[in-house]
């Protein structure tokens, strides 16, 4: 591309005409020759004000310089109209929104502003309804899973058909995810890719979004892939225990989610939920044996006899074989 | 980009372009969007009929699609009373930006230079027909006139200064919460496509006849007033609303940030709200125009009339079908399926279910697989799935998988698509799980057939299976109406009909029967003649 002259010649004729004013002001020291010299000076200003080939607020600055400054000016001008910026990403590029922290007010007015999700997925209104059912597909949770099937089963044809569609799509959003998750664990079998594979596999158990004609078939894919990854890893292979006893137990298995506990009790890290599962297990094969004793109402006693209790309670839960011979 | 640009050579050509002598003046023009002659399906279907029982009806075509390449070869052989086929696009190929400082300068002189002549020359009229249509939900003569201005171009629309003003106008007063730059684009993106489709040539004609409103509904009302000829309107589906639920999901409008993700939203985006105006603004334009507005079912026409359709231009012409000469329809009662020999009693044959369509999400056939599983644990059957499946082949891999996941492939078969004519003879019970339908033509058919059918209730099926009131019910029920996405209830009418053919057999003669006295071809064909002669004569 050949370089634009244009500009460059206006301002050595604006320069030329300036060098004039000066030289007559230095030439002639009477009063009148300043009202000539000053029309030579605003004569260089507006010959750089029409330049041709800059933009025209880039032909503001360099006239102005120009008026300004005489002689000087025109050199700043120069660069002003010669220099180009290389288009400076990082000039345009929008700087991280600054959050702002919500006041207790605005956050109350902002938590009742909406009527409950069931009322809103049956609004009159489609703008109201398309909120709840954007809302509900982005949490895509047990509980958005259970309201969509609610609506399914509503009268006004409308909102059945929104949430069927919303409810297609979590579908077809599963199946994609499911189908990735396994080709990864084939394609690069590993212990984590397997895990992966394995949890978005059972999620659509844990939500709901299974058909139940579908549970026995997701739960062998999802039962081969944590097989897998126990296998890759039998170091860790107990880590797993708590997924594979929390598939086993939504499949209506508690036995079976009871026998995967009890080898890592006591021995792994994430001991809580495994004893809160352990409990749900329990309580659903109406194994109450393997059950704590329920914490009796606390009564105003001797500070050792309560800690005793306490401690007690705790290793009931660390080993239910305990409680078979406890007694009151 | 227009019905001009034919000489392109981007192997895309029109009908008109084959024959070297101008095309003689049509008497209708069919603005046709996203469908007939390169989409099949049943508006496609429904308009192919049309021209093909009207042979003394010249047809123009206006076919408005997306973008040129966008579509693959026509799927119909075009009937020889079509006169002309025109191509339409709403969206201009990629082009590549101002490369260079030169080019660019040059195109900043051409704005400018725009903008001085449009800051003497007055606002144009149709910036204040689109500034109207989202400010004022009232349709008028005026508005249309405006819009038939046709005089804003694509680049005063981009770079003018009346353009951004309005932008900014309707910025502050539809959208203040969303980021104004977002707000900038998508008008930008919805009103480029509008600027092009009204400044585009539409073939001559004695009257136009849009297959739907928004795009097509738009270019017919404002050749309509352009040409002072009239304009009719046949919608299949409700446009605007079938629009709106597709932007409540629409994954390209970005939602305002809603600070905290667990809080919800009380109102939906400015956005969605914005583009979903804009497309019931088109149809309000469409209806106001329209002389004679038609709908297949009475449950289309009342939502019609609730999304502003005039109650003395509304009318109903149901879809038709041809009758099977000497088919199963024709047959006695002792030669159909349920009396041929091997369905005797004693001789147990497993029930043939067919599912007829495409096999696409908005059919839901996955529902329809999973009432087939639910059914099958109680009564035997034959399941096909009758159709293509190349147009979505993601869903079709998806309802395969599903079958194998249900270890039911010896009992549902895909068996692709099949001819019209063979098709319902092996079939028992036909089964439409569709999530939004118009009219269906596969109930017609499979009435025509004598065969019952399950559809789910949507657009126009309980009025088909269950009739309209007075002689039509006094018919009798032609089959099962379920509700939408349920499996239960699908697999419970598969069973009670599989448990009974007498059921089956009363259906089939009900639906049979119907058909005969409502949904003919040769009915709905006298009607649509009886409207152009109407419409043409006036």
């Amino acid at each position: 591309m050949r370089a634009d002259r244009r500009p460059c010649v206006a301002l050595g004729a604006a320069g030329a005409i300036d060098v004039a004013a000066v030289l007559l002001l230095g030439a002639q020291p009477h009063a009148w020759v300043v009202l000539p010299a000053a029309l030579l000076h605003v004569a260089a200003a507006v010959a750089v004000l029409r330049l041709r080939g800059a933009e025209p607020t880039r032909r503001l600055l360099a006239a102005a310089m120009t008026f300004s400054l005489p002689l000087i000016g025109l050199v700043m001008a120069m660069l002003v109209v010669r220099l180009r910026g290389r288009g400076g990403d990082e000039l345009v590029a929008r700087p991280a929104p600054v959050q702002r922290s919500e006041s207790g007010a605005e956050l109350a007015r902002r938590l009742t502003a909406g009527g409950p999700v069931c009322e809103a997925l049956l609004a009159i209104d489609a703008g109201t309804r398309h909120v709840a059912l954007a809302s509900l597909q982005r949490d895509a949770d047990a509980r958005a899973i259970a309201v969509l099937r609610w609506s399914l089963a509503q009268p006004d044809p409308d909102p059945v058909l929104e949430a069927a569609l919303a409810l297609e799509e979590l579908s077809a959003r599963y199946a994609e995810r499911s189908a990735e998750a396994c080709a990864e664990a084939e394609r690069r079998p590993s212990r984590d890719s397997a895990l992966a594979a394995a949890e978005v596999v059972a999620s659509a158990i844990h939500n709901g979004l299974a058909e139940p004609a579908l549970l026995p078939a997701i739960a062998a894919r999802a039962r081969a892939c944590y097989g897998t990854a126990a296998r890759l890893d039998e170091q860790r292979a107990g880590e797993l225990a708590w997924a594979r006893a929390r598939l086993e137990l939504a499949m209506g298995d508690p036995e079976a989610a009871l026998a995967l506990i009890e080898p890592v009790l006591g021995t792994s890290a994430c001991e809580e939920r495994l004893l809160e599962l352990h409990r749900d297990a329990a309580h659903a094969a109406r194994r109450f044996e393997l059950l704590p004793p329920a914490e009796p109402v606390p009564v105003a006693g001797p500070r050792h006899e309560l800690e005793a209790r306490h401690e007690r309670n705790r290793s009931f839960a660390l080993n239910p074989s305990l409680a078979m011979s406890w007694s009151p | 980009m227009t019905a001009e640009d034919h000489q392109e050579p981007d192997g895309s050509r029109s009908m008109s372009q084959v024959d070297p002598e101008p095309a003689p003046r049509a008497q209708v023009c069919l603005l046709l969007e996203g469908t007939y002659p390169y989409v099949a399906g049943g508006v496609s279907s429904w308009v192919h009929g049309i021209i093909s029982n009207l042979p003394d009806v010249t047809f123009a075509l206006l076919h408005i699609g997306a973008q040129r390449g966008g579509y693959g070869p026509a799927r119909y052989i075009l009937p020889a009373n079509v006169a002309e086929l025109s191509e339409l696009y709403c969206q201009a190929g990629p082009s590549s930006g101002p490369s260079s400082i030169a080019t660019r300068e040059e195109l900043e002189r051409r704005i400018r230079g725009l903008r001085r002549r449009r800051a003497q020359a007055p606002v144009s009229r149709t910036l204040v027909a689109f500034h109207r249509m989202h400010l004022d939900d009232h349709v008028d003569d005026a508005l249309l006139a405006d819009l038939a201005r046709a005089d804003l171009s694509v680049a005063e629309l981009l770079h003018g200064d009346a353009a951004f003003a309005v932008i900014r106008e309707l910025y502050e007063r539809l959208a203040p919460d969303v980021s104004f730059l977002d707000f900038f684009w998508h008008f930008r993106a919805m009103h480029v496509p509008l600027v092009r489709l009204l400044t585009a040539p539409v073939p001559d004609a004695d009257c136009y006849h849009s297959v739907s409103t928004g795009y097509a509904g738009l270019v017919g009302a404002v050749a309509s007033v352009r040409t002072c000829r009239p304009f009719l309107l046949t919608e299949h589906g409700l446009y605007a609303r079938e629009r709106d639920m597709e932007l409540s999901r629409a994954a390209w409008i970005r939602d305002p940030d809603r600070g905290d993700a667990r809080l919800p939203n009380a109102r939906p985006s400015s956005l969605r709200r914005f583009w979903s105006r804009c497309f019931a603004a088109l149809s309000r334009v469409a209806y106001h125009q329209a002389r004679r507005i038609v709908a297949l079912s009475e449950v289309l026409q009342r939502k019609q009339l609730a999304y502003g359709a005039a109650a003395h231009k509304v009318m109903i012409i149901p879809n038709g079908v041809v009758e099977p000469p000497g088919g199963v329809a024709d047959a006695g009662p002792e030669q159909r399926p349920e009396q041929r020999p091997e369905q005797r009693p004693g001789r147990a044959r497993p029930l043939r279910v067919g599912f007829v369509g495409r096999v696409v999400p908005i059919k839901d056939v996955v529902t329809f697989l999973k009432a087939c599983d639910l059914a099958l644990r109680s009564v035997d059957l034959d399941v096909r799935i009758i159709g293509p499946d190349n147009e979505d082949p993601y869903y079709a891999r998806r309802c395969k998988a599903l079958v194998t996941m249900l270890s039911r492939d010896r009992e549902i078969r895909f068996v692709g698509p099949q001819p019209a004519a063979a098709l319902y003879a092996e079939l028992d019970v036909v089964v439409l799980t569709s999530f939004s339908e118009g009219q269906p033509l596969v109930i017609l058919e499979a009435h025509a057939a004598g065969l019952p059918v399950i559809a789910t209730d949507v657009g126009g099926c309980r009025e088909l299976l269950e009739g309209r009131g007075g002689e039509d019910q006094a018919l009798g029920p032609g089959g099962r109406v379920t509700r939408v996405a349920s499996a239960a209830e699908t697999a419970a009418a598969i069973i009670e009909l599989a448990e009974a053919p007498w059921l089956r057999r009363r259906m089939g003669e009900a639906g049979r029967a119907r058909v005969h006295a409502y949904y003919r071809t040769d009915q709905m064909i006298d009607r649509y003649r009886a409207l152009y002669r109407a419409t043409l004569g006036a």
